[in-house]
């Protein structure tokens, strides 16, 4: 009997390295359990985004029925934190600690501002809302409430997420990166699937307790995550006790002035901000796009997210096998960005032909490109910081993609608002997508210098 | 700096900063359920 | 800060769990004191409407 049970958990081991994508993203200093749990950690940031961008949207317009435009400036307000992301991650790079942490005391600390912003906004919504007797109090108390509810989440997940991820740059060797930056990905994907599921059958049938629980819930599971996901990763550092001089103190002006100058850092900054300007804008516009121009049915156009899924998870995927071998990352990320072309071209050309088979092809390509695009760009971020620079160097990648997926998503909306009311509601689509195919060529052009493409493979490899 | 070690094999230092952590976690655990009652008493007094 | 110096003499794998534990447990025992000993919390969690009418006089 016990040998069975044995042979069973042997087997299942096995099963479980050979069908995992990114199995083989353990070394022998860092096993694959080990990573996973690390991974948790964006496990959380997804269902902390799903909740924000997706259900809590949903939910203050058809159930609390907050206007559109307080929903919207609600749901925006944690991108003003992402560019601070850059500072965070500094912070953690220079942190002073007798314990010898530098990245376990910042992951607890957004941990916890997570926690209470979940703690507190489901109250905040329902004041918000004027529900109950809230109503007798002024409106100021429930707005303000509710932003501040908000900010705390978008702070928690910036924070959690950068220094996150600077652990786990910390703990893997150079080669390995690639895989762990795959992982990284699936794992956010994962959260967000299957939280987006769960709160959609628990709120299925909404009732202000339960929008409570759901809310409540989340901020526990996010603190168990979290705390799961920290437990006994980053070897103290008997180093770090040491009080430096003050002179010695780096400011975050010189440290940035000196990641600026980095081998075309800017230059890489402003690709990953085209990039996902482009590869966002159109996050909003997919659904309505099916269903109004191409007259989907509702289950068809829910597919269209999972079909983008699908994609992003193919393209996470490969680039992680070809990065492994050592590809450069950033021909990677310009490979993401050509694949975007046809993407966008197919989704544009469905109106016309009214196709919904070549919209969906479209949309896999898009999530395919993107895929490749983020994790080309967050790979060579990772290769290209310094081993003292981790957390900001993350960081700013991290500040840029947040901020310019966050704007290119609020201004594709609006443009398209804006444009299918001064024609017709076709255009107002096509108009973005056109746009997105821009910034793509812009992205592309941007790029050419770094990926060596004109110069040969040859002199690039001995430059580097 | 000291290095004294106590009886737990934690110096001084450490046993500061991890102390001041927990202080500090828990005030702003403390803020953050006191903001969280009287939001819920405003919402309606005791959900009543 | 005062009592910092504690976790020289208590040990932090005893002394963490039982400071965090008993604020986890304490607040989780106060509200499911309230819930069983009163009606309007479990009312309010089973989705009945708030009674707005009452409650204000």
């Amino acid at each position: 009997m016990l040998r069975l049970s044995r042979r069973l958990v042997e087997g299942w081991a096995e099963l479980g390295t050979r069908f995992l994508p990114f199995a083989d993203a353990a070394t022998p200093e860092l096993p694959l359990s080990r990573l996973l749990r690390l991974s948790l950690f964006q496990v959380s940031c997804g269902m902390a985004m799903v909740l924000l961008m997706g259900t809590l949207n949903r939910v203050m317009i058809v159930e609390l029925h907050v206007s559109a435009a307080l929903v919207a400036i609600m749901v925006s307000l944690p991108i003003v934190f992402a560019p601070l992301r850059a500072v965070i991650g500094f912070k953690s790079d220079t942190h002073r600690s007798a314990l010898g942490w530098k990245r376990v005391p910042f992951i607890w600390r957004g941990s916890m501002v997570q926690f209470g912003g979940f703690a507190v906004m489901p109250f905040a919504l329902l004041v918000l809302a004027g529900a109950g007797q809230s109503a007798h109090y002024p409106a100021w108390i429930g707005q303000v409430a509710a932003g501040f509810a908000f900010l705390l989440v978008g702070a928690g997940v910036h924070t959690v997420q950068t220094v996150g991820l600077a652990l786990a740059t910390d703990l893997v060797r150079e080669e390995d990166q690639p895989k762990v930056v795959g992982l990284m990905y699936v794992m956010l994907l994962t959260g967000m699937i299957v939280s987006a599921v769960a709160f959609g059958l628990l709120l299925s049938e909404y009732s202000p307790g339960q929008l409570v629980r759901v809310i409540q819930g989340a901020a526990v599971v996010t603190l168990l995550l979290n705390v799961i996901a920290m437990w006994k990763q980053e070897a103290r550092d008997p180093n770090r006790h040491q009080p430096r001089p003050a002179a010695q103190e780096v400011e975050f002006q010189d440290a940035w002035r000196l990641f600026r100058s980095g081998p075309e850092a800017m230059r890489r900054l402003l690709i990953v901000g085209l990039g996902t300007a482009a590869f966002s804008m159109e996050d909003v516009l997919l659904e309505p796009y099916g269903g109004e121009i191409l007259r989907m049915s509702v289950g068809d156009t829910t597919l269209l997210t999972a079909t983008l899924s699908a994609g992003g998870l193919f393209g996470f995927w490969a680039a992680s096998v070809v990065l492994g071998r050592g590809y450069d990352a950033f021909r990677m990320a310009a490979i993401g960005a050509m694949v975007g072309l046809p993407a966008f071209a197919l989704v544009i050309a469905a109106a016309p032909l009214d196709s919904p088979v070549w919209f969906g092809t479209g949309v896999m390509l898009i999530g395919v490109g993107g895929g490749l695009f983020g994790h080309g760009t967050l790979t060579a971020t990772m290769r290209a910081a310094p081993r003292d620079q981790v957390g900001l160097a993350l960081g700013a990648w991290g500040a840029v993609q947040a901020t310019a997926a966050g704007i290119a998503v609020g201004v594709g909306g609006i443009l398209r608002d804006v444009y299918a009311a001064a024609t017709e509601p076709v255009l107002g689509y096509i108009f973005v997508y056109s746009l997105e195919l821009l910034l793509l060529v812009v992205t592309i052009t941007a790029m050419v210098p770094l990926v060596g493409w004109r110069r040969g493979h040859a002199t690039r490899n001995q430059a580097a | 700096m000291s290095e004294k070690v106590g009886l737990t094999g934690l110096t001084e230092a450490e046993s500061e900063e991890l102390h001041r952590n927990l202080i500090q976690g828990t005030q702003f655990f403390g803020m953050i359920a006191a903001l969280a009652h009287l939001l819920t008493y405003i919402y309606t007094p005791w959900l009543g | 800060m005062i009592y910092g110096k504690m976790w020289t003499v208590v040990k932090p794998t005893v002394g963490v769990p039982i400071l965090l534990g008993a604020v986890a447990v304490g607040s989780f025992a106060v509200h499911l004191a309230i819930t069983t000993h009163t009606t309007w919390v479990s009312k309010f969690l089973n989705g009945e409407p708030i009674n707005t009418a009452s409650a204000s006089s």
